[in-house]
């Protein structure tokens, strides 16, 4: 069945805006990519949208319906910036910020200690300063500083947001206001509105704390009933509980400064989640190992072991191959981290003697009929259907598992996790590198020996298992010509 | 052969009252016979090992037999001679040991040891048979009550009696009884049980202490540490549990506990007395094995069976809390209205404050509730049934350790609290008896892991008797569901109209059957109706958990302690009911203010009682078990405090416009 058309816009519209809210919680959470789910890691690059766009869009649409204006929205956008225009006008304004840094004015901004910081807020002073009550001109400066945030480290500011709104033409005659809902089925001045939408979604991608203000703001410019205000509304409504969800919240700038070792440490600690987590640097012996890296790359080893997997790999039977599986992909925001998994096998069950087809052999015979053990004569236990008693202190409440009402449920998730059981043996640890080969990965069994000795007595199989993602294509799938015959052949297909 | 025609009768009754029922026509003569067995059933105490008083209550059921009469003991002339006997331990205590000096030292000198021996304090619980004094459970609970005095002496002395002969008692045989009890009785060895281990806490389980063959098969090579043994500097034999391995089914090699008898002359056992901050003479020490010879026919019942042994010993030692408690707060409130009568405050004694007066109050019906428990288990544990076992009384000992340290704590904080700072200077009493019932509570077990014994235990009780009208209920659609609930039902009413074969059961008898035939006072008779409401509307709760619930119970630990908690007031409850019925009927001194306490007691934990059964109830309205499950799981996973400081603030608040509003409405209300 299909949804009316009307529907489906509203469903689109209300992902549309939900899309770059969730992003910093999803890239803080660290998605474990194993499909090729692509679609959720968008560049900041999507939302290099010029104003001209905007406007060429906004003519062309103006008879048609809504909806479909805000479904060839949701189509990604491919046109490129007309960045050396962009560029001048901003080195413009930030030359004469320059200049005019140590007046007397700037007693304004005495909190902001971060030159950069100030520089940015001094500069938008002094374009309003420029453009005066009309704001001429006010959409290709929006824009390019939309794109120069993080110049000057105000990515996570929502001051340097709020700024930016106070650029937009203020007063009652703008036109812009949609104080009433019948005001909202026209395209006055959309260009304006998008923009506005735009700037929100970039807050909540880049991790700013939505306030009051900001709501405040939105609505005085563009009224109640404009797409800028519905964001803004929804952004301050999901922001509290999306971040209650976050355990590690960090900012944009914040998440710039990491070191490729630090981005290993948060991606293990999500990968493998608790506070006992014994984390290790380990190096590579480069005598052995021939890769060479890039700049910027993890160049040693890092691991994670918890307690409770130390007592599992402190139990684990010698004669039984332990695997080293990998490389795993793992994305932090835009970072990808690559892990190798240290695991084996699961282990076999004993083998069920009530299931068991039943031959009457003397010692099965002797059990089953005078219930005791042959070979001692001794009474076997009721409850365990062994010799000796289960050694529990507490009393055992005995009752069909059907009767109570809530057993059904359970046992239908006991059920699935038999089925996942027999898959997946005990993970023993787990490490970061960007080397690929087993001689580099032999430091990391070195150091591990250390505190797991019985890991010295198993053997160690790798087992190179690519994560298809890093055999898919490196071109953008967005800039594929699938009308170009050769297009499979570009894309790295064979 | 003919029988007459009211024995054909009686035989068809009695065969229609669930009697077997034979096949062919087959009337042999000694089938007349079982009209007097039934009689003896009835009264009888026997019944299967898992059922109990307490544990019946989860099934809406008191055992009348239980209930009166109040156990005493045996003879006057008996009750005579136990009160002398009591009186001169406690002037020996009081002229020969100075507890300031045993606390300050930390030791127990040899005289005050040999003075104790001369009593014959080390002999109690040995039978007369083997020079013992062969005292009963009530009347040795009775002495321990005078000997708390100086709770370290109490805890040596039980340390030795219970714990430490239990295990020897119920489950040696009578080689180790001959070697032994002899000795043990004139105090040349002193037991105790070295059980707990600094890794496993109350897990019993989890020992890791360990025992081998030697290679001649003569002897067991014990090794490892324990910890919190009391008496461990003095005593000559320690019960040892170690893990043994044995063979199971299927040529499997299995860990299972085995239980010791180690002399202290069989060598490699080294003691370390530990520094704790109460029951300082008790001696409390770890006690280290390193390659202990142990002959094999020193082991204790069979090897690998060691596991019930233990648990029998654990629960024999914790009903001790209870008198040990009863006589420090008979102490205590004596100690208090004193004080508190001479001191003037405001131009009035302190003693004629109402506010005063209300503690000294709950401390006493605290003391008496207590007092009625200890003795009532006490008494019942005696009791030995057709078979020659005696009553299994785990979980109402369980219910008078867990209730003696809950009120421990509250009876303190009111008495430090009448005394006033006095209590505060380091004074000798007052800390001390709190150090001292610290380590003695945790010593014992756990509040919390007897709380969860003593709720599966009645749990499972009640899902034995109630799985019919459980099945019942789930069986199929209405009809269904409504001819199976009235088979039920039917089978209890036939059982019940034939009152004729049935000797009339004792009951309270307040709510179903005439008046006339309660064994209470008359005016009891209102606190009865009370205490039977209650009993109903617990095991409806009850029914209606297992039938929610069903198995996964066990991993409910927030309604099982609950559940306990409700055991434990309706024990009480009960306790006090027949102890003032008994005091009332024989007019004993002071029964008018029994009376005033039990009824103050009733209405108290009636109150309070159905509070808790409200929390578990299928209104979530009433509790907050949800938010504690989450909150709590959040906390201990965090491994911190997790709220922001309230000073603290993520905006500016000046700036924030919410709070600007607020204020400024605030500032218009107040010009």
């Amino acid at each position: 069945m299909q949804l009316p058309k009307a529907c489906e816009a509203v469903c689109c519209k209300f992902f549309r805006l939900l899309q770059p809210l969730c992003k910093p919680i999803v890239g803080n959470k660290v998605l474990v990519q194993h499909n090729g789910a692509q679609v959720f890691k968008r560049s900041i690059n999507t939302t290099q949208v010029t104003w001209q766009r905007l406007q060429k869009e906004s003519t062309e649409n103006e008879i048609d319906d809504e909806s479909e204006i805000v479904a060839k929205d949701l189509e990604p956008i491919d046109s490129s910036l007309d960045i050396e225009e962009d560029a001048s006008l901003l080195e413009h304004y930030i030359n004469k910020a320059k200049h005019d840094l140590g007046s007397f004015e700037d007693i304004e901004y005495m909190d902001v200690f971060d030159p950069n910081k100030k520089l940015y807020y001094k500069m938008v002073d002094l374009w309003l300063k420029e453009a005066g009550e009309t704001r001429r001109g006010h959409r290709e400066f929006i824009v390019t500083v939309m794109h120069a945030m993080s110049r000057f480290n105000v990515e996570s500011d929502i001051s340097a947001y709020t700024k930016l709104l106070d650029c937009f033409p203020q007063g009652e005659h703008t036109g812009l206001k949609r104080d009433h809902w019948f005001l909202a089925a026209f395209k006055d001045k959309i260009a304006d509105h998008l923009l506005g939408d735009k700037l929100i979604r970039l807050i909540a991608e880049n991790g700013a704390i939505p306030n009051e203000e900001l709501h405040n703001k939105t609505t005085d410019l563009f009224g109640k009933f404009s797409p800028t205000t519905f964001a803004a509304r929804s952004i301050l409504f999901w922001y509290g509980r999306l971040v209650s969800f976050n355990k590690y919240p960090m900012s944009v700038s914040d998440f710039k400064q990491l070191s490729p070792i630090e981005v290993a440490f948060y991606g293990l600690r999500q990968i493998n989640p608790g506070l006992d987590g014994n984390y290790q640097c380990f190096p590579v012996d480069k005598t052995k190992c021939t890769e060479i890296l890039d700049a910027g790359k993890i160049d040693s080893i890092i691991s994670v072991q918890t307690p409770e997997q130390q007592t599992l790999l402190a139990k684990h039977d010698p004669m039984v191959p332990i695997f080293i599986e990998g490389p795993n992909l793992c994305y932090f925001r835009e970072k990808t981290v690559q892990y190798y998994v240290m695991r084996t096998d699961p282990r076999n069950k004993e083998p069920d003697t009530a299931s068991k087809s039943h031959i009457l052999a003397t010692k099965d015979w002797w059990t089953d009929f005078y219930k005791t053990d042959w070979k001692t004569d001794k009474k076997i236990q009721k409850d365990s259907g062994k010799l000796y008693s289960s050694e529990w202190l507490f009393p055992t409440i005995h009752l069909d598992k059907n009767l109570s009402s809530k057993s059904e449920i359970e046992r239908d998730i006991c059920q699935i996790e038999k089925d996942t059981e027999a898959v997946e043996g005990p993970v023993y640890a787990i490490a970061c590198t960007d080397y690929n080969s087993p001689a580099a990965l032999q430091g990391w069994i070195k150091g591990l020996v250390q505190t797991n000795k019985k890991l010295a007595l198993c053997s160690v199989v790798f087992r190179e298992e690519k994560s298809f993602m890093l055999n898919a294509p490196t071109t953008d799938p967005t800039e594929i010509d699938i009308h170009d015959p050769n297009f499979l052949e570009d894309a790295g297909f064979q | 052969m003919t029988a007459s025609i009211p024995t054909c009768r009686l035989l068809a009754r009695c065969l229609r009252n669930g009697q077997p029922r034979f096949k062919g026509i087959c009337v042999r003569k000694h089938d007349y016979q079982p009209l007097t067995s039934i009689a003896v059933r009835t009264i009888s105490t026997s019944r299967p090992r898992n059922e109990s008083f307490a544990r019946q209550h989860a099934t809406g059921k008191i055992d009348m037999s239980w209930v009166f009469p109040y156990p005493t003991v045996g003879s006057e002339e008996g009750l005579n001679e136990l009160n002398d006997y009591c009186k001169e331990v406690k002037q020996y205590i009081l002229d020969n040991v100075n507890s300031k000096i045993l606390d300050h030292t930390g030791i127990i000198s040899d005289e005050i040891m040999q003075g104790l021996k001369d009593l014959g304090l080390f002999a109690l619980k040995v039978p007369k048979t083997f020079g013992g004094k062969g005292l009963s459970n009530l009347e040795y609970y009775r002495l321990l009550e005078t000997l708390s005095l100086d709770s370290s002496i109490v805890e040596v002395i039980h340390a030795h009696q219970v714990p430490g002969l239990q295990g020897l008692m119920q489950f040696g045989n009578g080689d180790q009884h001959d070697k032994y009890l002899r000795q043990l009785a004139s105090g040349k060895l002193i037991a105790t049980v070295a059980l707990e281990e600094k890794a496993s806490g109350s897990d019993i389980a989890a020992i890791s202490c360990k025992a081998h063959l030697s290679e001649d098969g003569k002897h067991w090579i014990l090794n490892g540490e324990k910890e919190w043994v009391v008496n461990g500097g003095r005593a000559n034999l320690f019960t040892v549990f170690a893990k043994t391995e044995v063979v199971d089914l299927n040529d499997q090699v299995v860990e299972k506990t085995t239980a010791f008898l180690v002399e202290k002359s069989f060598g490699g056992i080294s003691t370390d007395a530990t520094n704790t901050t109460g029951l300082k003479a008790a001696n409390i020490c770890t006690v280290k094995f390193e390659d202990t010879q142990v002959p094999v026919q020193n082991v204790l019942g069979e090897v690998g069976f060691g596991f019930e042994i233990a648990v029998s010993v654990i629960n024999s030692k914790r009903l001790s809390m209870g008198p040990m408690m009863a006589g420090q707060l008979h102490r205590a409130i004596n100690d208090v209205t004193e004080i508190t009568s001479q001191r003037k405050r405001f131009g009035m004694r302190v003693s004629d404050c109402e506010l005063a007066q209300e503690k000294i109050f709950n401390m006493t019906l605290d003391t008496y509730l207590l007092e009625s428990m200890v003795y009532m288990t006490a008494g019942q544990m005696d009791k030995i049934d057709k078979d020659g076992n005696p009553e299994d009384c785990s979980i109402e000992a369980a219910i008078v350790k867990v209730f003696s340290s809950k009120i421990g704590w509250s009876s303190f904080a009111e008495y430090f609290q009448l005394v006033g700072l006095d209590s505060c200077d380091g004074g000798f009493p007052y800390q001390r008896l709190l150090q001292d019932f610290q380590v003695s509570s945790i010593l014992k077990g756990s509040d919390e892991v007897l709380k969860l014994y003593i709720g599966l235990g009645c749990l499972q009780h009640a899902a034995k008797v109630m799985e019919d009208r459980i099945r019942a209920a789930k069986a199929g659609g209405f009809r269904e569901k409504w001819t199976a609930m009235w088979d039920v039902s039917r089978i209890q009413i036939r059982i019940l109209q034939n009152k004729a074969t049935v000797i009339p059961h004792p009951s309270f008898g307040l709510k179903g059957e005439s008046q006339t035939k309660t064994w209470l006072d008359k005016r009891l008779n209102n606190m009865g109706r009370m205490i039977e409401s209650l009993t109903d509307s617990y095991a409806k709760r009850v029914f209606e958990v297992l039938r929610e619930h069903g198995k996964g119970l066990k991993n409910e630990q927030v309604i099982v302690g609950r559940l306990a908690e409700v055991a434990i007031n309706l024990y009480g409850l009960i306790c006090v009911l027949a102890r003032c019925n008994k005091s009332q009927i024989l007019a004993l001194r002071n029964a008018d203010h029994e009376m005033l306490l039990a009824f103050a007691i009733t209405k108290r934990l009636y109150k309070e009682t159905h509070m808790i059964l409200d929390l578990i109830g299928p209104l979530k309205i009433h509790g907050h078990a949800d938010a504690q499950k989450k909150a709590g799981r959040e906390v201990a996973t965090e491994r911190r405090y997790l709220p922001s400081h309230p000073l603290e603030v993520a905006h500016r608040h000046e700036e924030h416009p919410k709070y600007l509003e607020q204020k400024n409405k605030i500032l218009e209300l107040t010009n």
